[in-house]
């Protein structure tokens, strides 16, 4: 397993924002493939990066709240892989892996000097951040109502505490259940359930009435 | 997984959830996105972008040891002066502890006891011992005595020694001040609070001399204690049996003695 903040992973896991190869089968990617990326192939690389990169920086962004933060984020988290190449476990789905480095990045992030200044003048407001959401519906209408509520919850997101947040990112927006999170951020299964269980009360707090 | 039907039921919860589940699908700049990925390819990829992160300040774990250094620094600086060996004279050796000196080795002797300790004077040795400021020992042949650290400068004022045996003359200096002296033999407990005084055991009783000052006296056996004034000594046999008399020329003397060997070093 690559790098030190890699984590078990476990073939079961099924990670959204991820693109899995088209066809019947397992969903990971081929052996083949991961064989290649170890060796560092130009090829094999774009792959693997076609395939997770969405993964990432959708974690990111929901994480950060912000666009150029959660790309500096998703560079970090392909060139600690390209680093780690080598230490690529083929017979393993790469997504926790992937999960797990691309949190700690976001927690290194928020634990930095760096995102505190970066907080104080970035507004979720920011016309970026709708260019960054797009719901794909066409009536303008429901595009409106819907970029207010994701600018609402997103706000609010941003508001909770940094395990908080996590929990519910990783919960609600990748779709990991309690026992992939707990794995994912080290702690005890009834921890994430639980912290979980806080970190939706925390949001109902902020967004009561508001939704 | 399904997790609304774990957490909250209520319209609220259900609304919050649907909200964050209802979320839309970031999407990376295409620019960015197809730059990321040539550099990923290439392995031209940058040094990390994101700041390593600060350690944070733990005051959970730094008060308990900044406490404990205080502590610390506190009980050291409390501490009141080691004994020093003023003089060792004489044929014999002196015990302290399990360790024998004799009278030649006054650093190791001084160094033996520092802090205090067991002292047996062994043969017809006389010794003189003084914390500096504090107090004056001078023990003389045969005498057993459990000796104390000096009074701390702050706290743990209150200092106890014990003679089983032999003669041992106190005197106290400038820092004594405040401190308080018990000394205690099998019949009698001195109590003296800045003074020069002698406790004097033999076979027959115990003998407290004042030369300077007032101490009290409590025989072991129960009773009052009795304040014995300047000048004047209190005789306790072993049947229990008590009276207050005038000193006696030698052990005025012998107190006279230690004044003059350790008056400066007392600071009197």
């Amino acid at each position: 397993m690559p790098e030190s903040d890699s984590t078990s992973q476990s073939p079961a896991w099924s990670v959204a924002g991820v693109k899995r190869p088209e066809g019947p089968g397992d969903a990971r990617p081929e052996r083949a493939l991961l064989e290649r990326v170890r060796a560092r192939d130009p090829e094999a690389l774009g792959e693997f990066y076609e395939q997770y990169v969405e993964l990432v920086f959708g974690l990111a962004w929901r994480m950060l709240g912000e666009r150029v933060l959660a790309e500096d984020v998703t560079s970090d988290v392909f060139l600690k892989v390209h680093r780690a190449a080598d230490r690529l476990d083929p017979s393993r789905d790469p997504a926790p892996w992937l999960v797990t480095i691309t949190t700690n990045a976001c927690r290194d992030l928020w634990r930095s000097g760096a995102w505190r200044m970066r907080r104080r003048a970035a507004d979720v407001d920011d016309p970026a951040t709708a260019a960054v959401l797009s719901t794909g519906r066409d009536d303008p209408e429901q595009d409106v109502l819907a970029s207010e509520r994701e600018r609402l919850v997103q706000a609010a997101l941003l508001e909770l505490p940094e395990p908080l947040r996590t929990s519910i990112v990783l919960h609600d927006y990748q779709g990991l259940d309690h026992r992939q999170v707990a794995e994912v951020l080290h702690i005890a299964h009834d921890a994430a359930r639980k912290r979980y269980s806080r970190a939706l009360t925390a949001l109902e707090q902020k967004l009561r009435g508001r939704l | 997984m399904s997790h609304a039907d774990e957490h909250g039921t209520d319209p609220g919860s259900r609304a919050i959830r649907d909200a964050v589940g209802a979320r839309s699908h970031p999407r990376l700049d295409a620019t960015f996105r197809a730059r990321l990925k040539q550099d990923f390819m290439s392995g031209r990829l940058g040094p990390l972008r994101v700041p390593a992160p600060r350690v944070p300040w733990r005051p959970a774990l730094w008060l308990p040891v900044a406490a404990g250094l205080v502590v610390v620094a506190g009980l050291f600086a409390n501490r009141g002066p080691d004994w020093r060996v003023v003089s060792a004279h004489g044929e014999g050796r002196v015990r302290v502890g399990a360790a024998s000196f004799a009278p030649e080795e006054r650093e190791k002797l001084a160094a033996a006891l520092r802090r205090g300790g067991e002292l047996g004077i062994e043969g017809a040795v006389t010794l003189d011992l003084v914390a500096p400021g504090a107090m004056a020992v001078t023990l003389g042949p045969g005498t057993q005595l459990a000796l104390p650290a000096s009074p701390g400068r702050w706290w743990s004022r209150a200092v106890r020694a014990r003679v089983r045996a032999g003669d041992a003359y106190f005197t106290t200096g400038r820092a004594f001040h405040g401190a308080r002296l018990s000394v205690s033999t099998p019949e009698v407990d001195v109590l003296a609070v800045g003074t020069a005084f002698a406790v004097l055991r033999h076979e027959d009783g115990s003998c407290v001399c004042v030369m300077e000052g007032r101490v009290s006296v409590a025989k072991r056996s129960g009773g009052e204690a009795v304040d014995v004034p300047e000048g004047m000594r209190r005789v306790v046999s072993v049947s229990g049996e008590a009276e207050t008399l005038p000193i006696l020329e030698d052990s005025r003397h012998r107190l006279h003695q230690q004044r003059s060997s350790a008056g400066r070093t007392l600071d009197r």
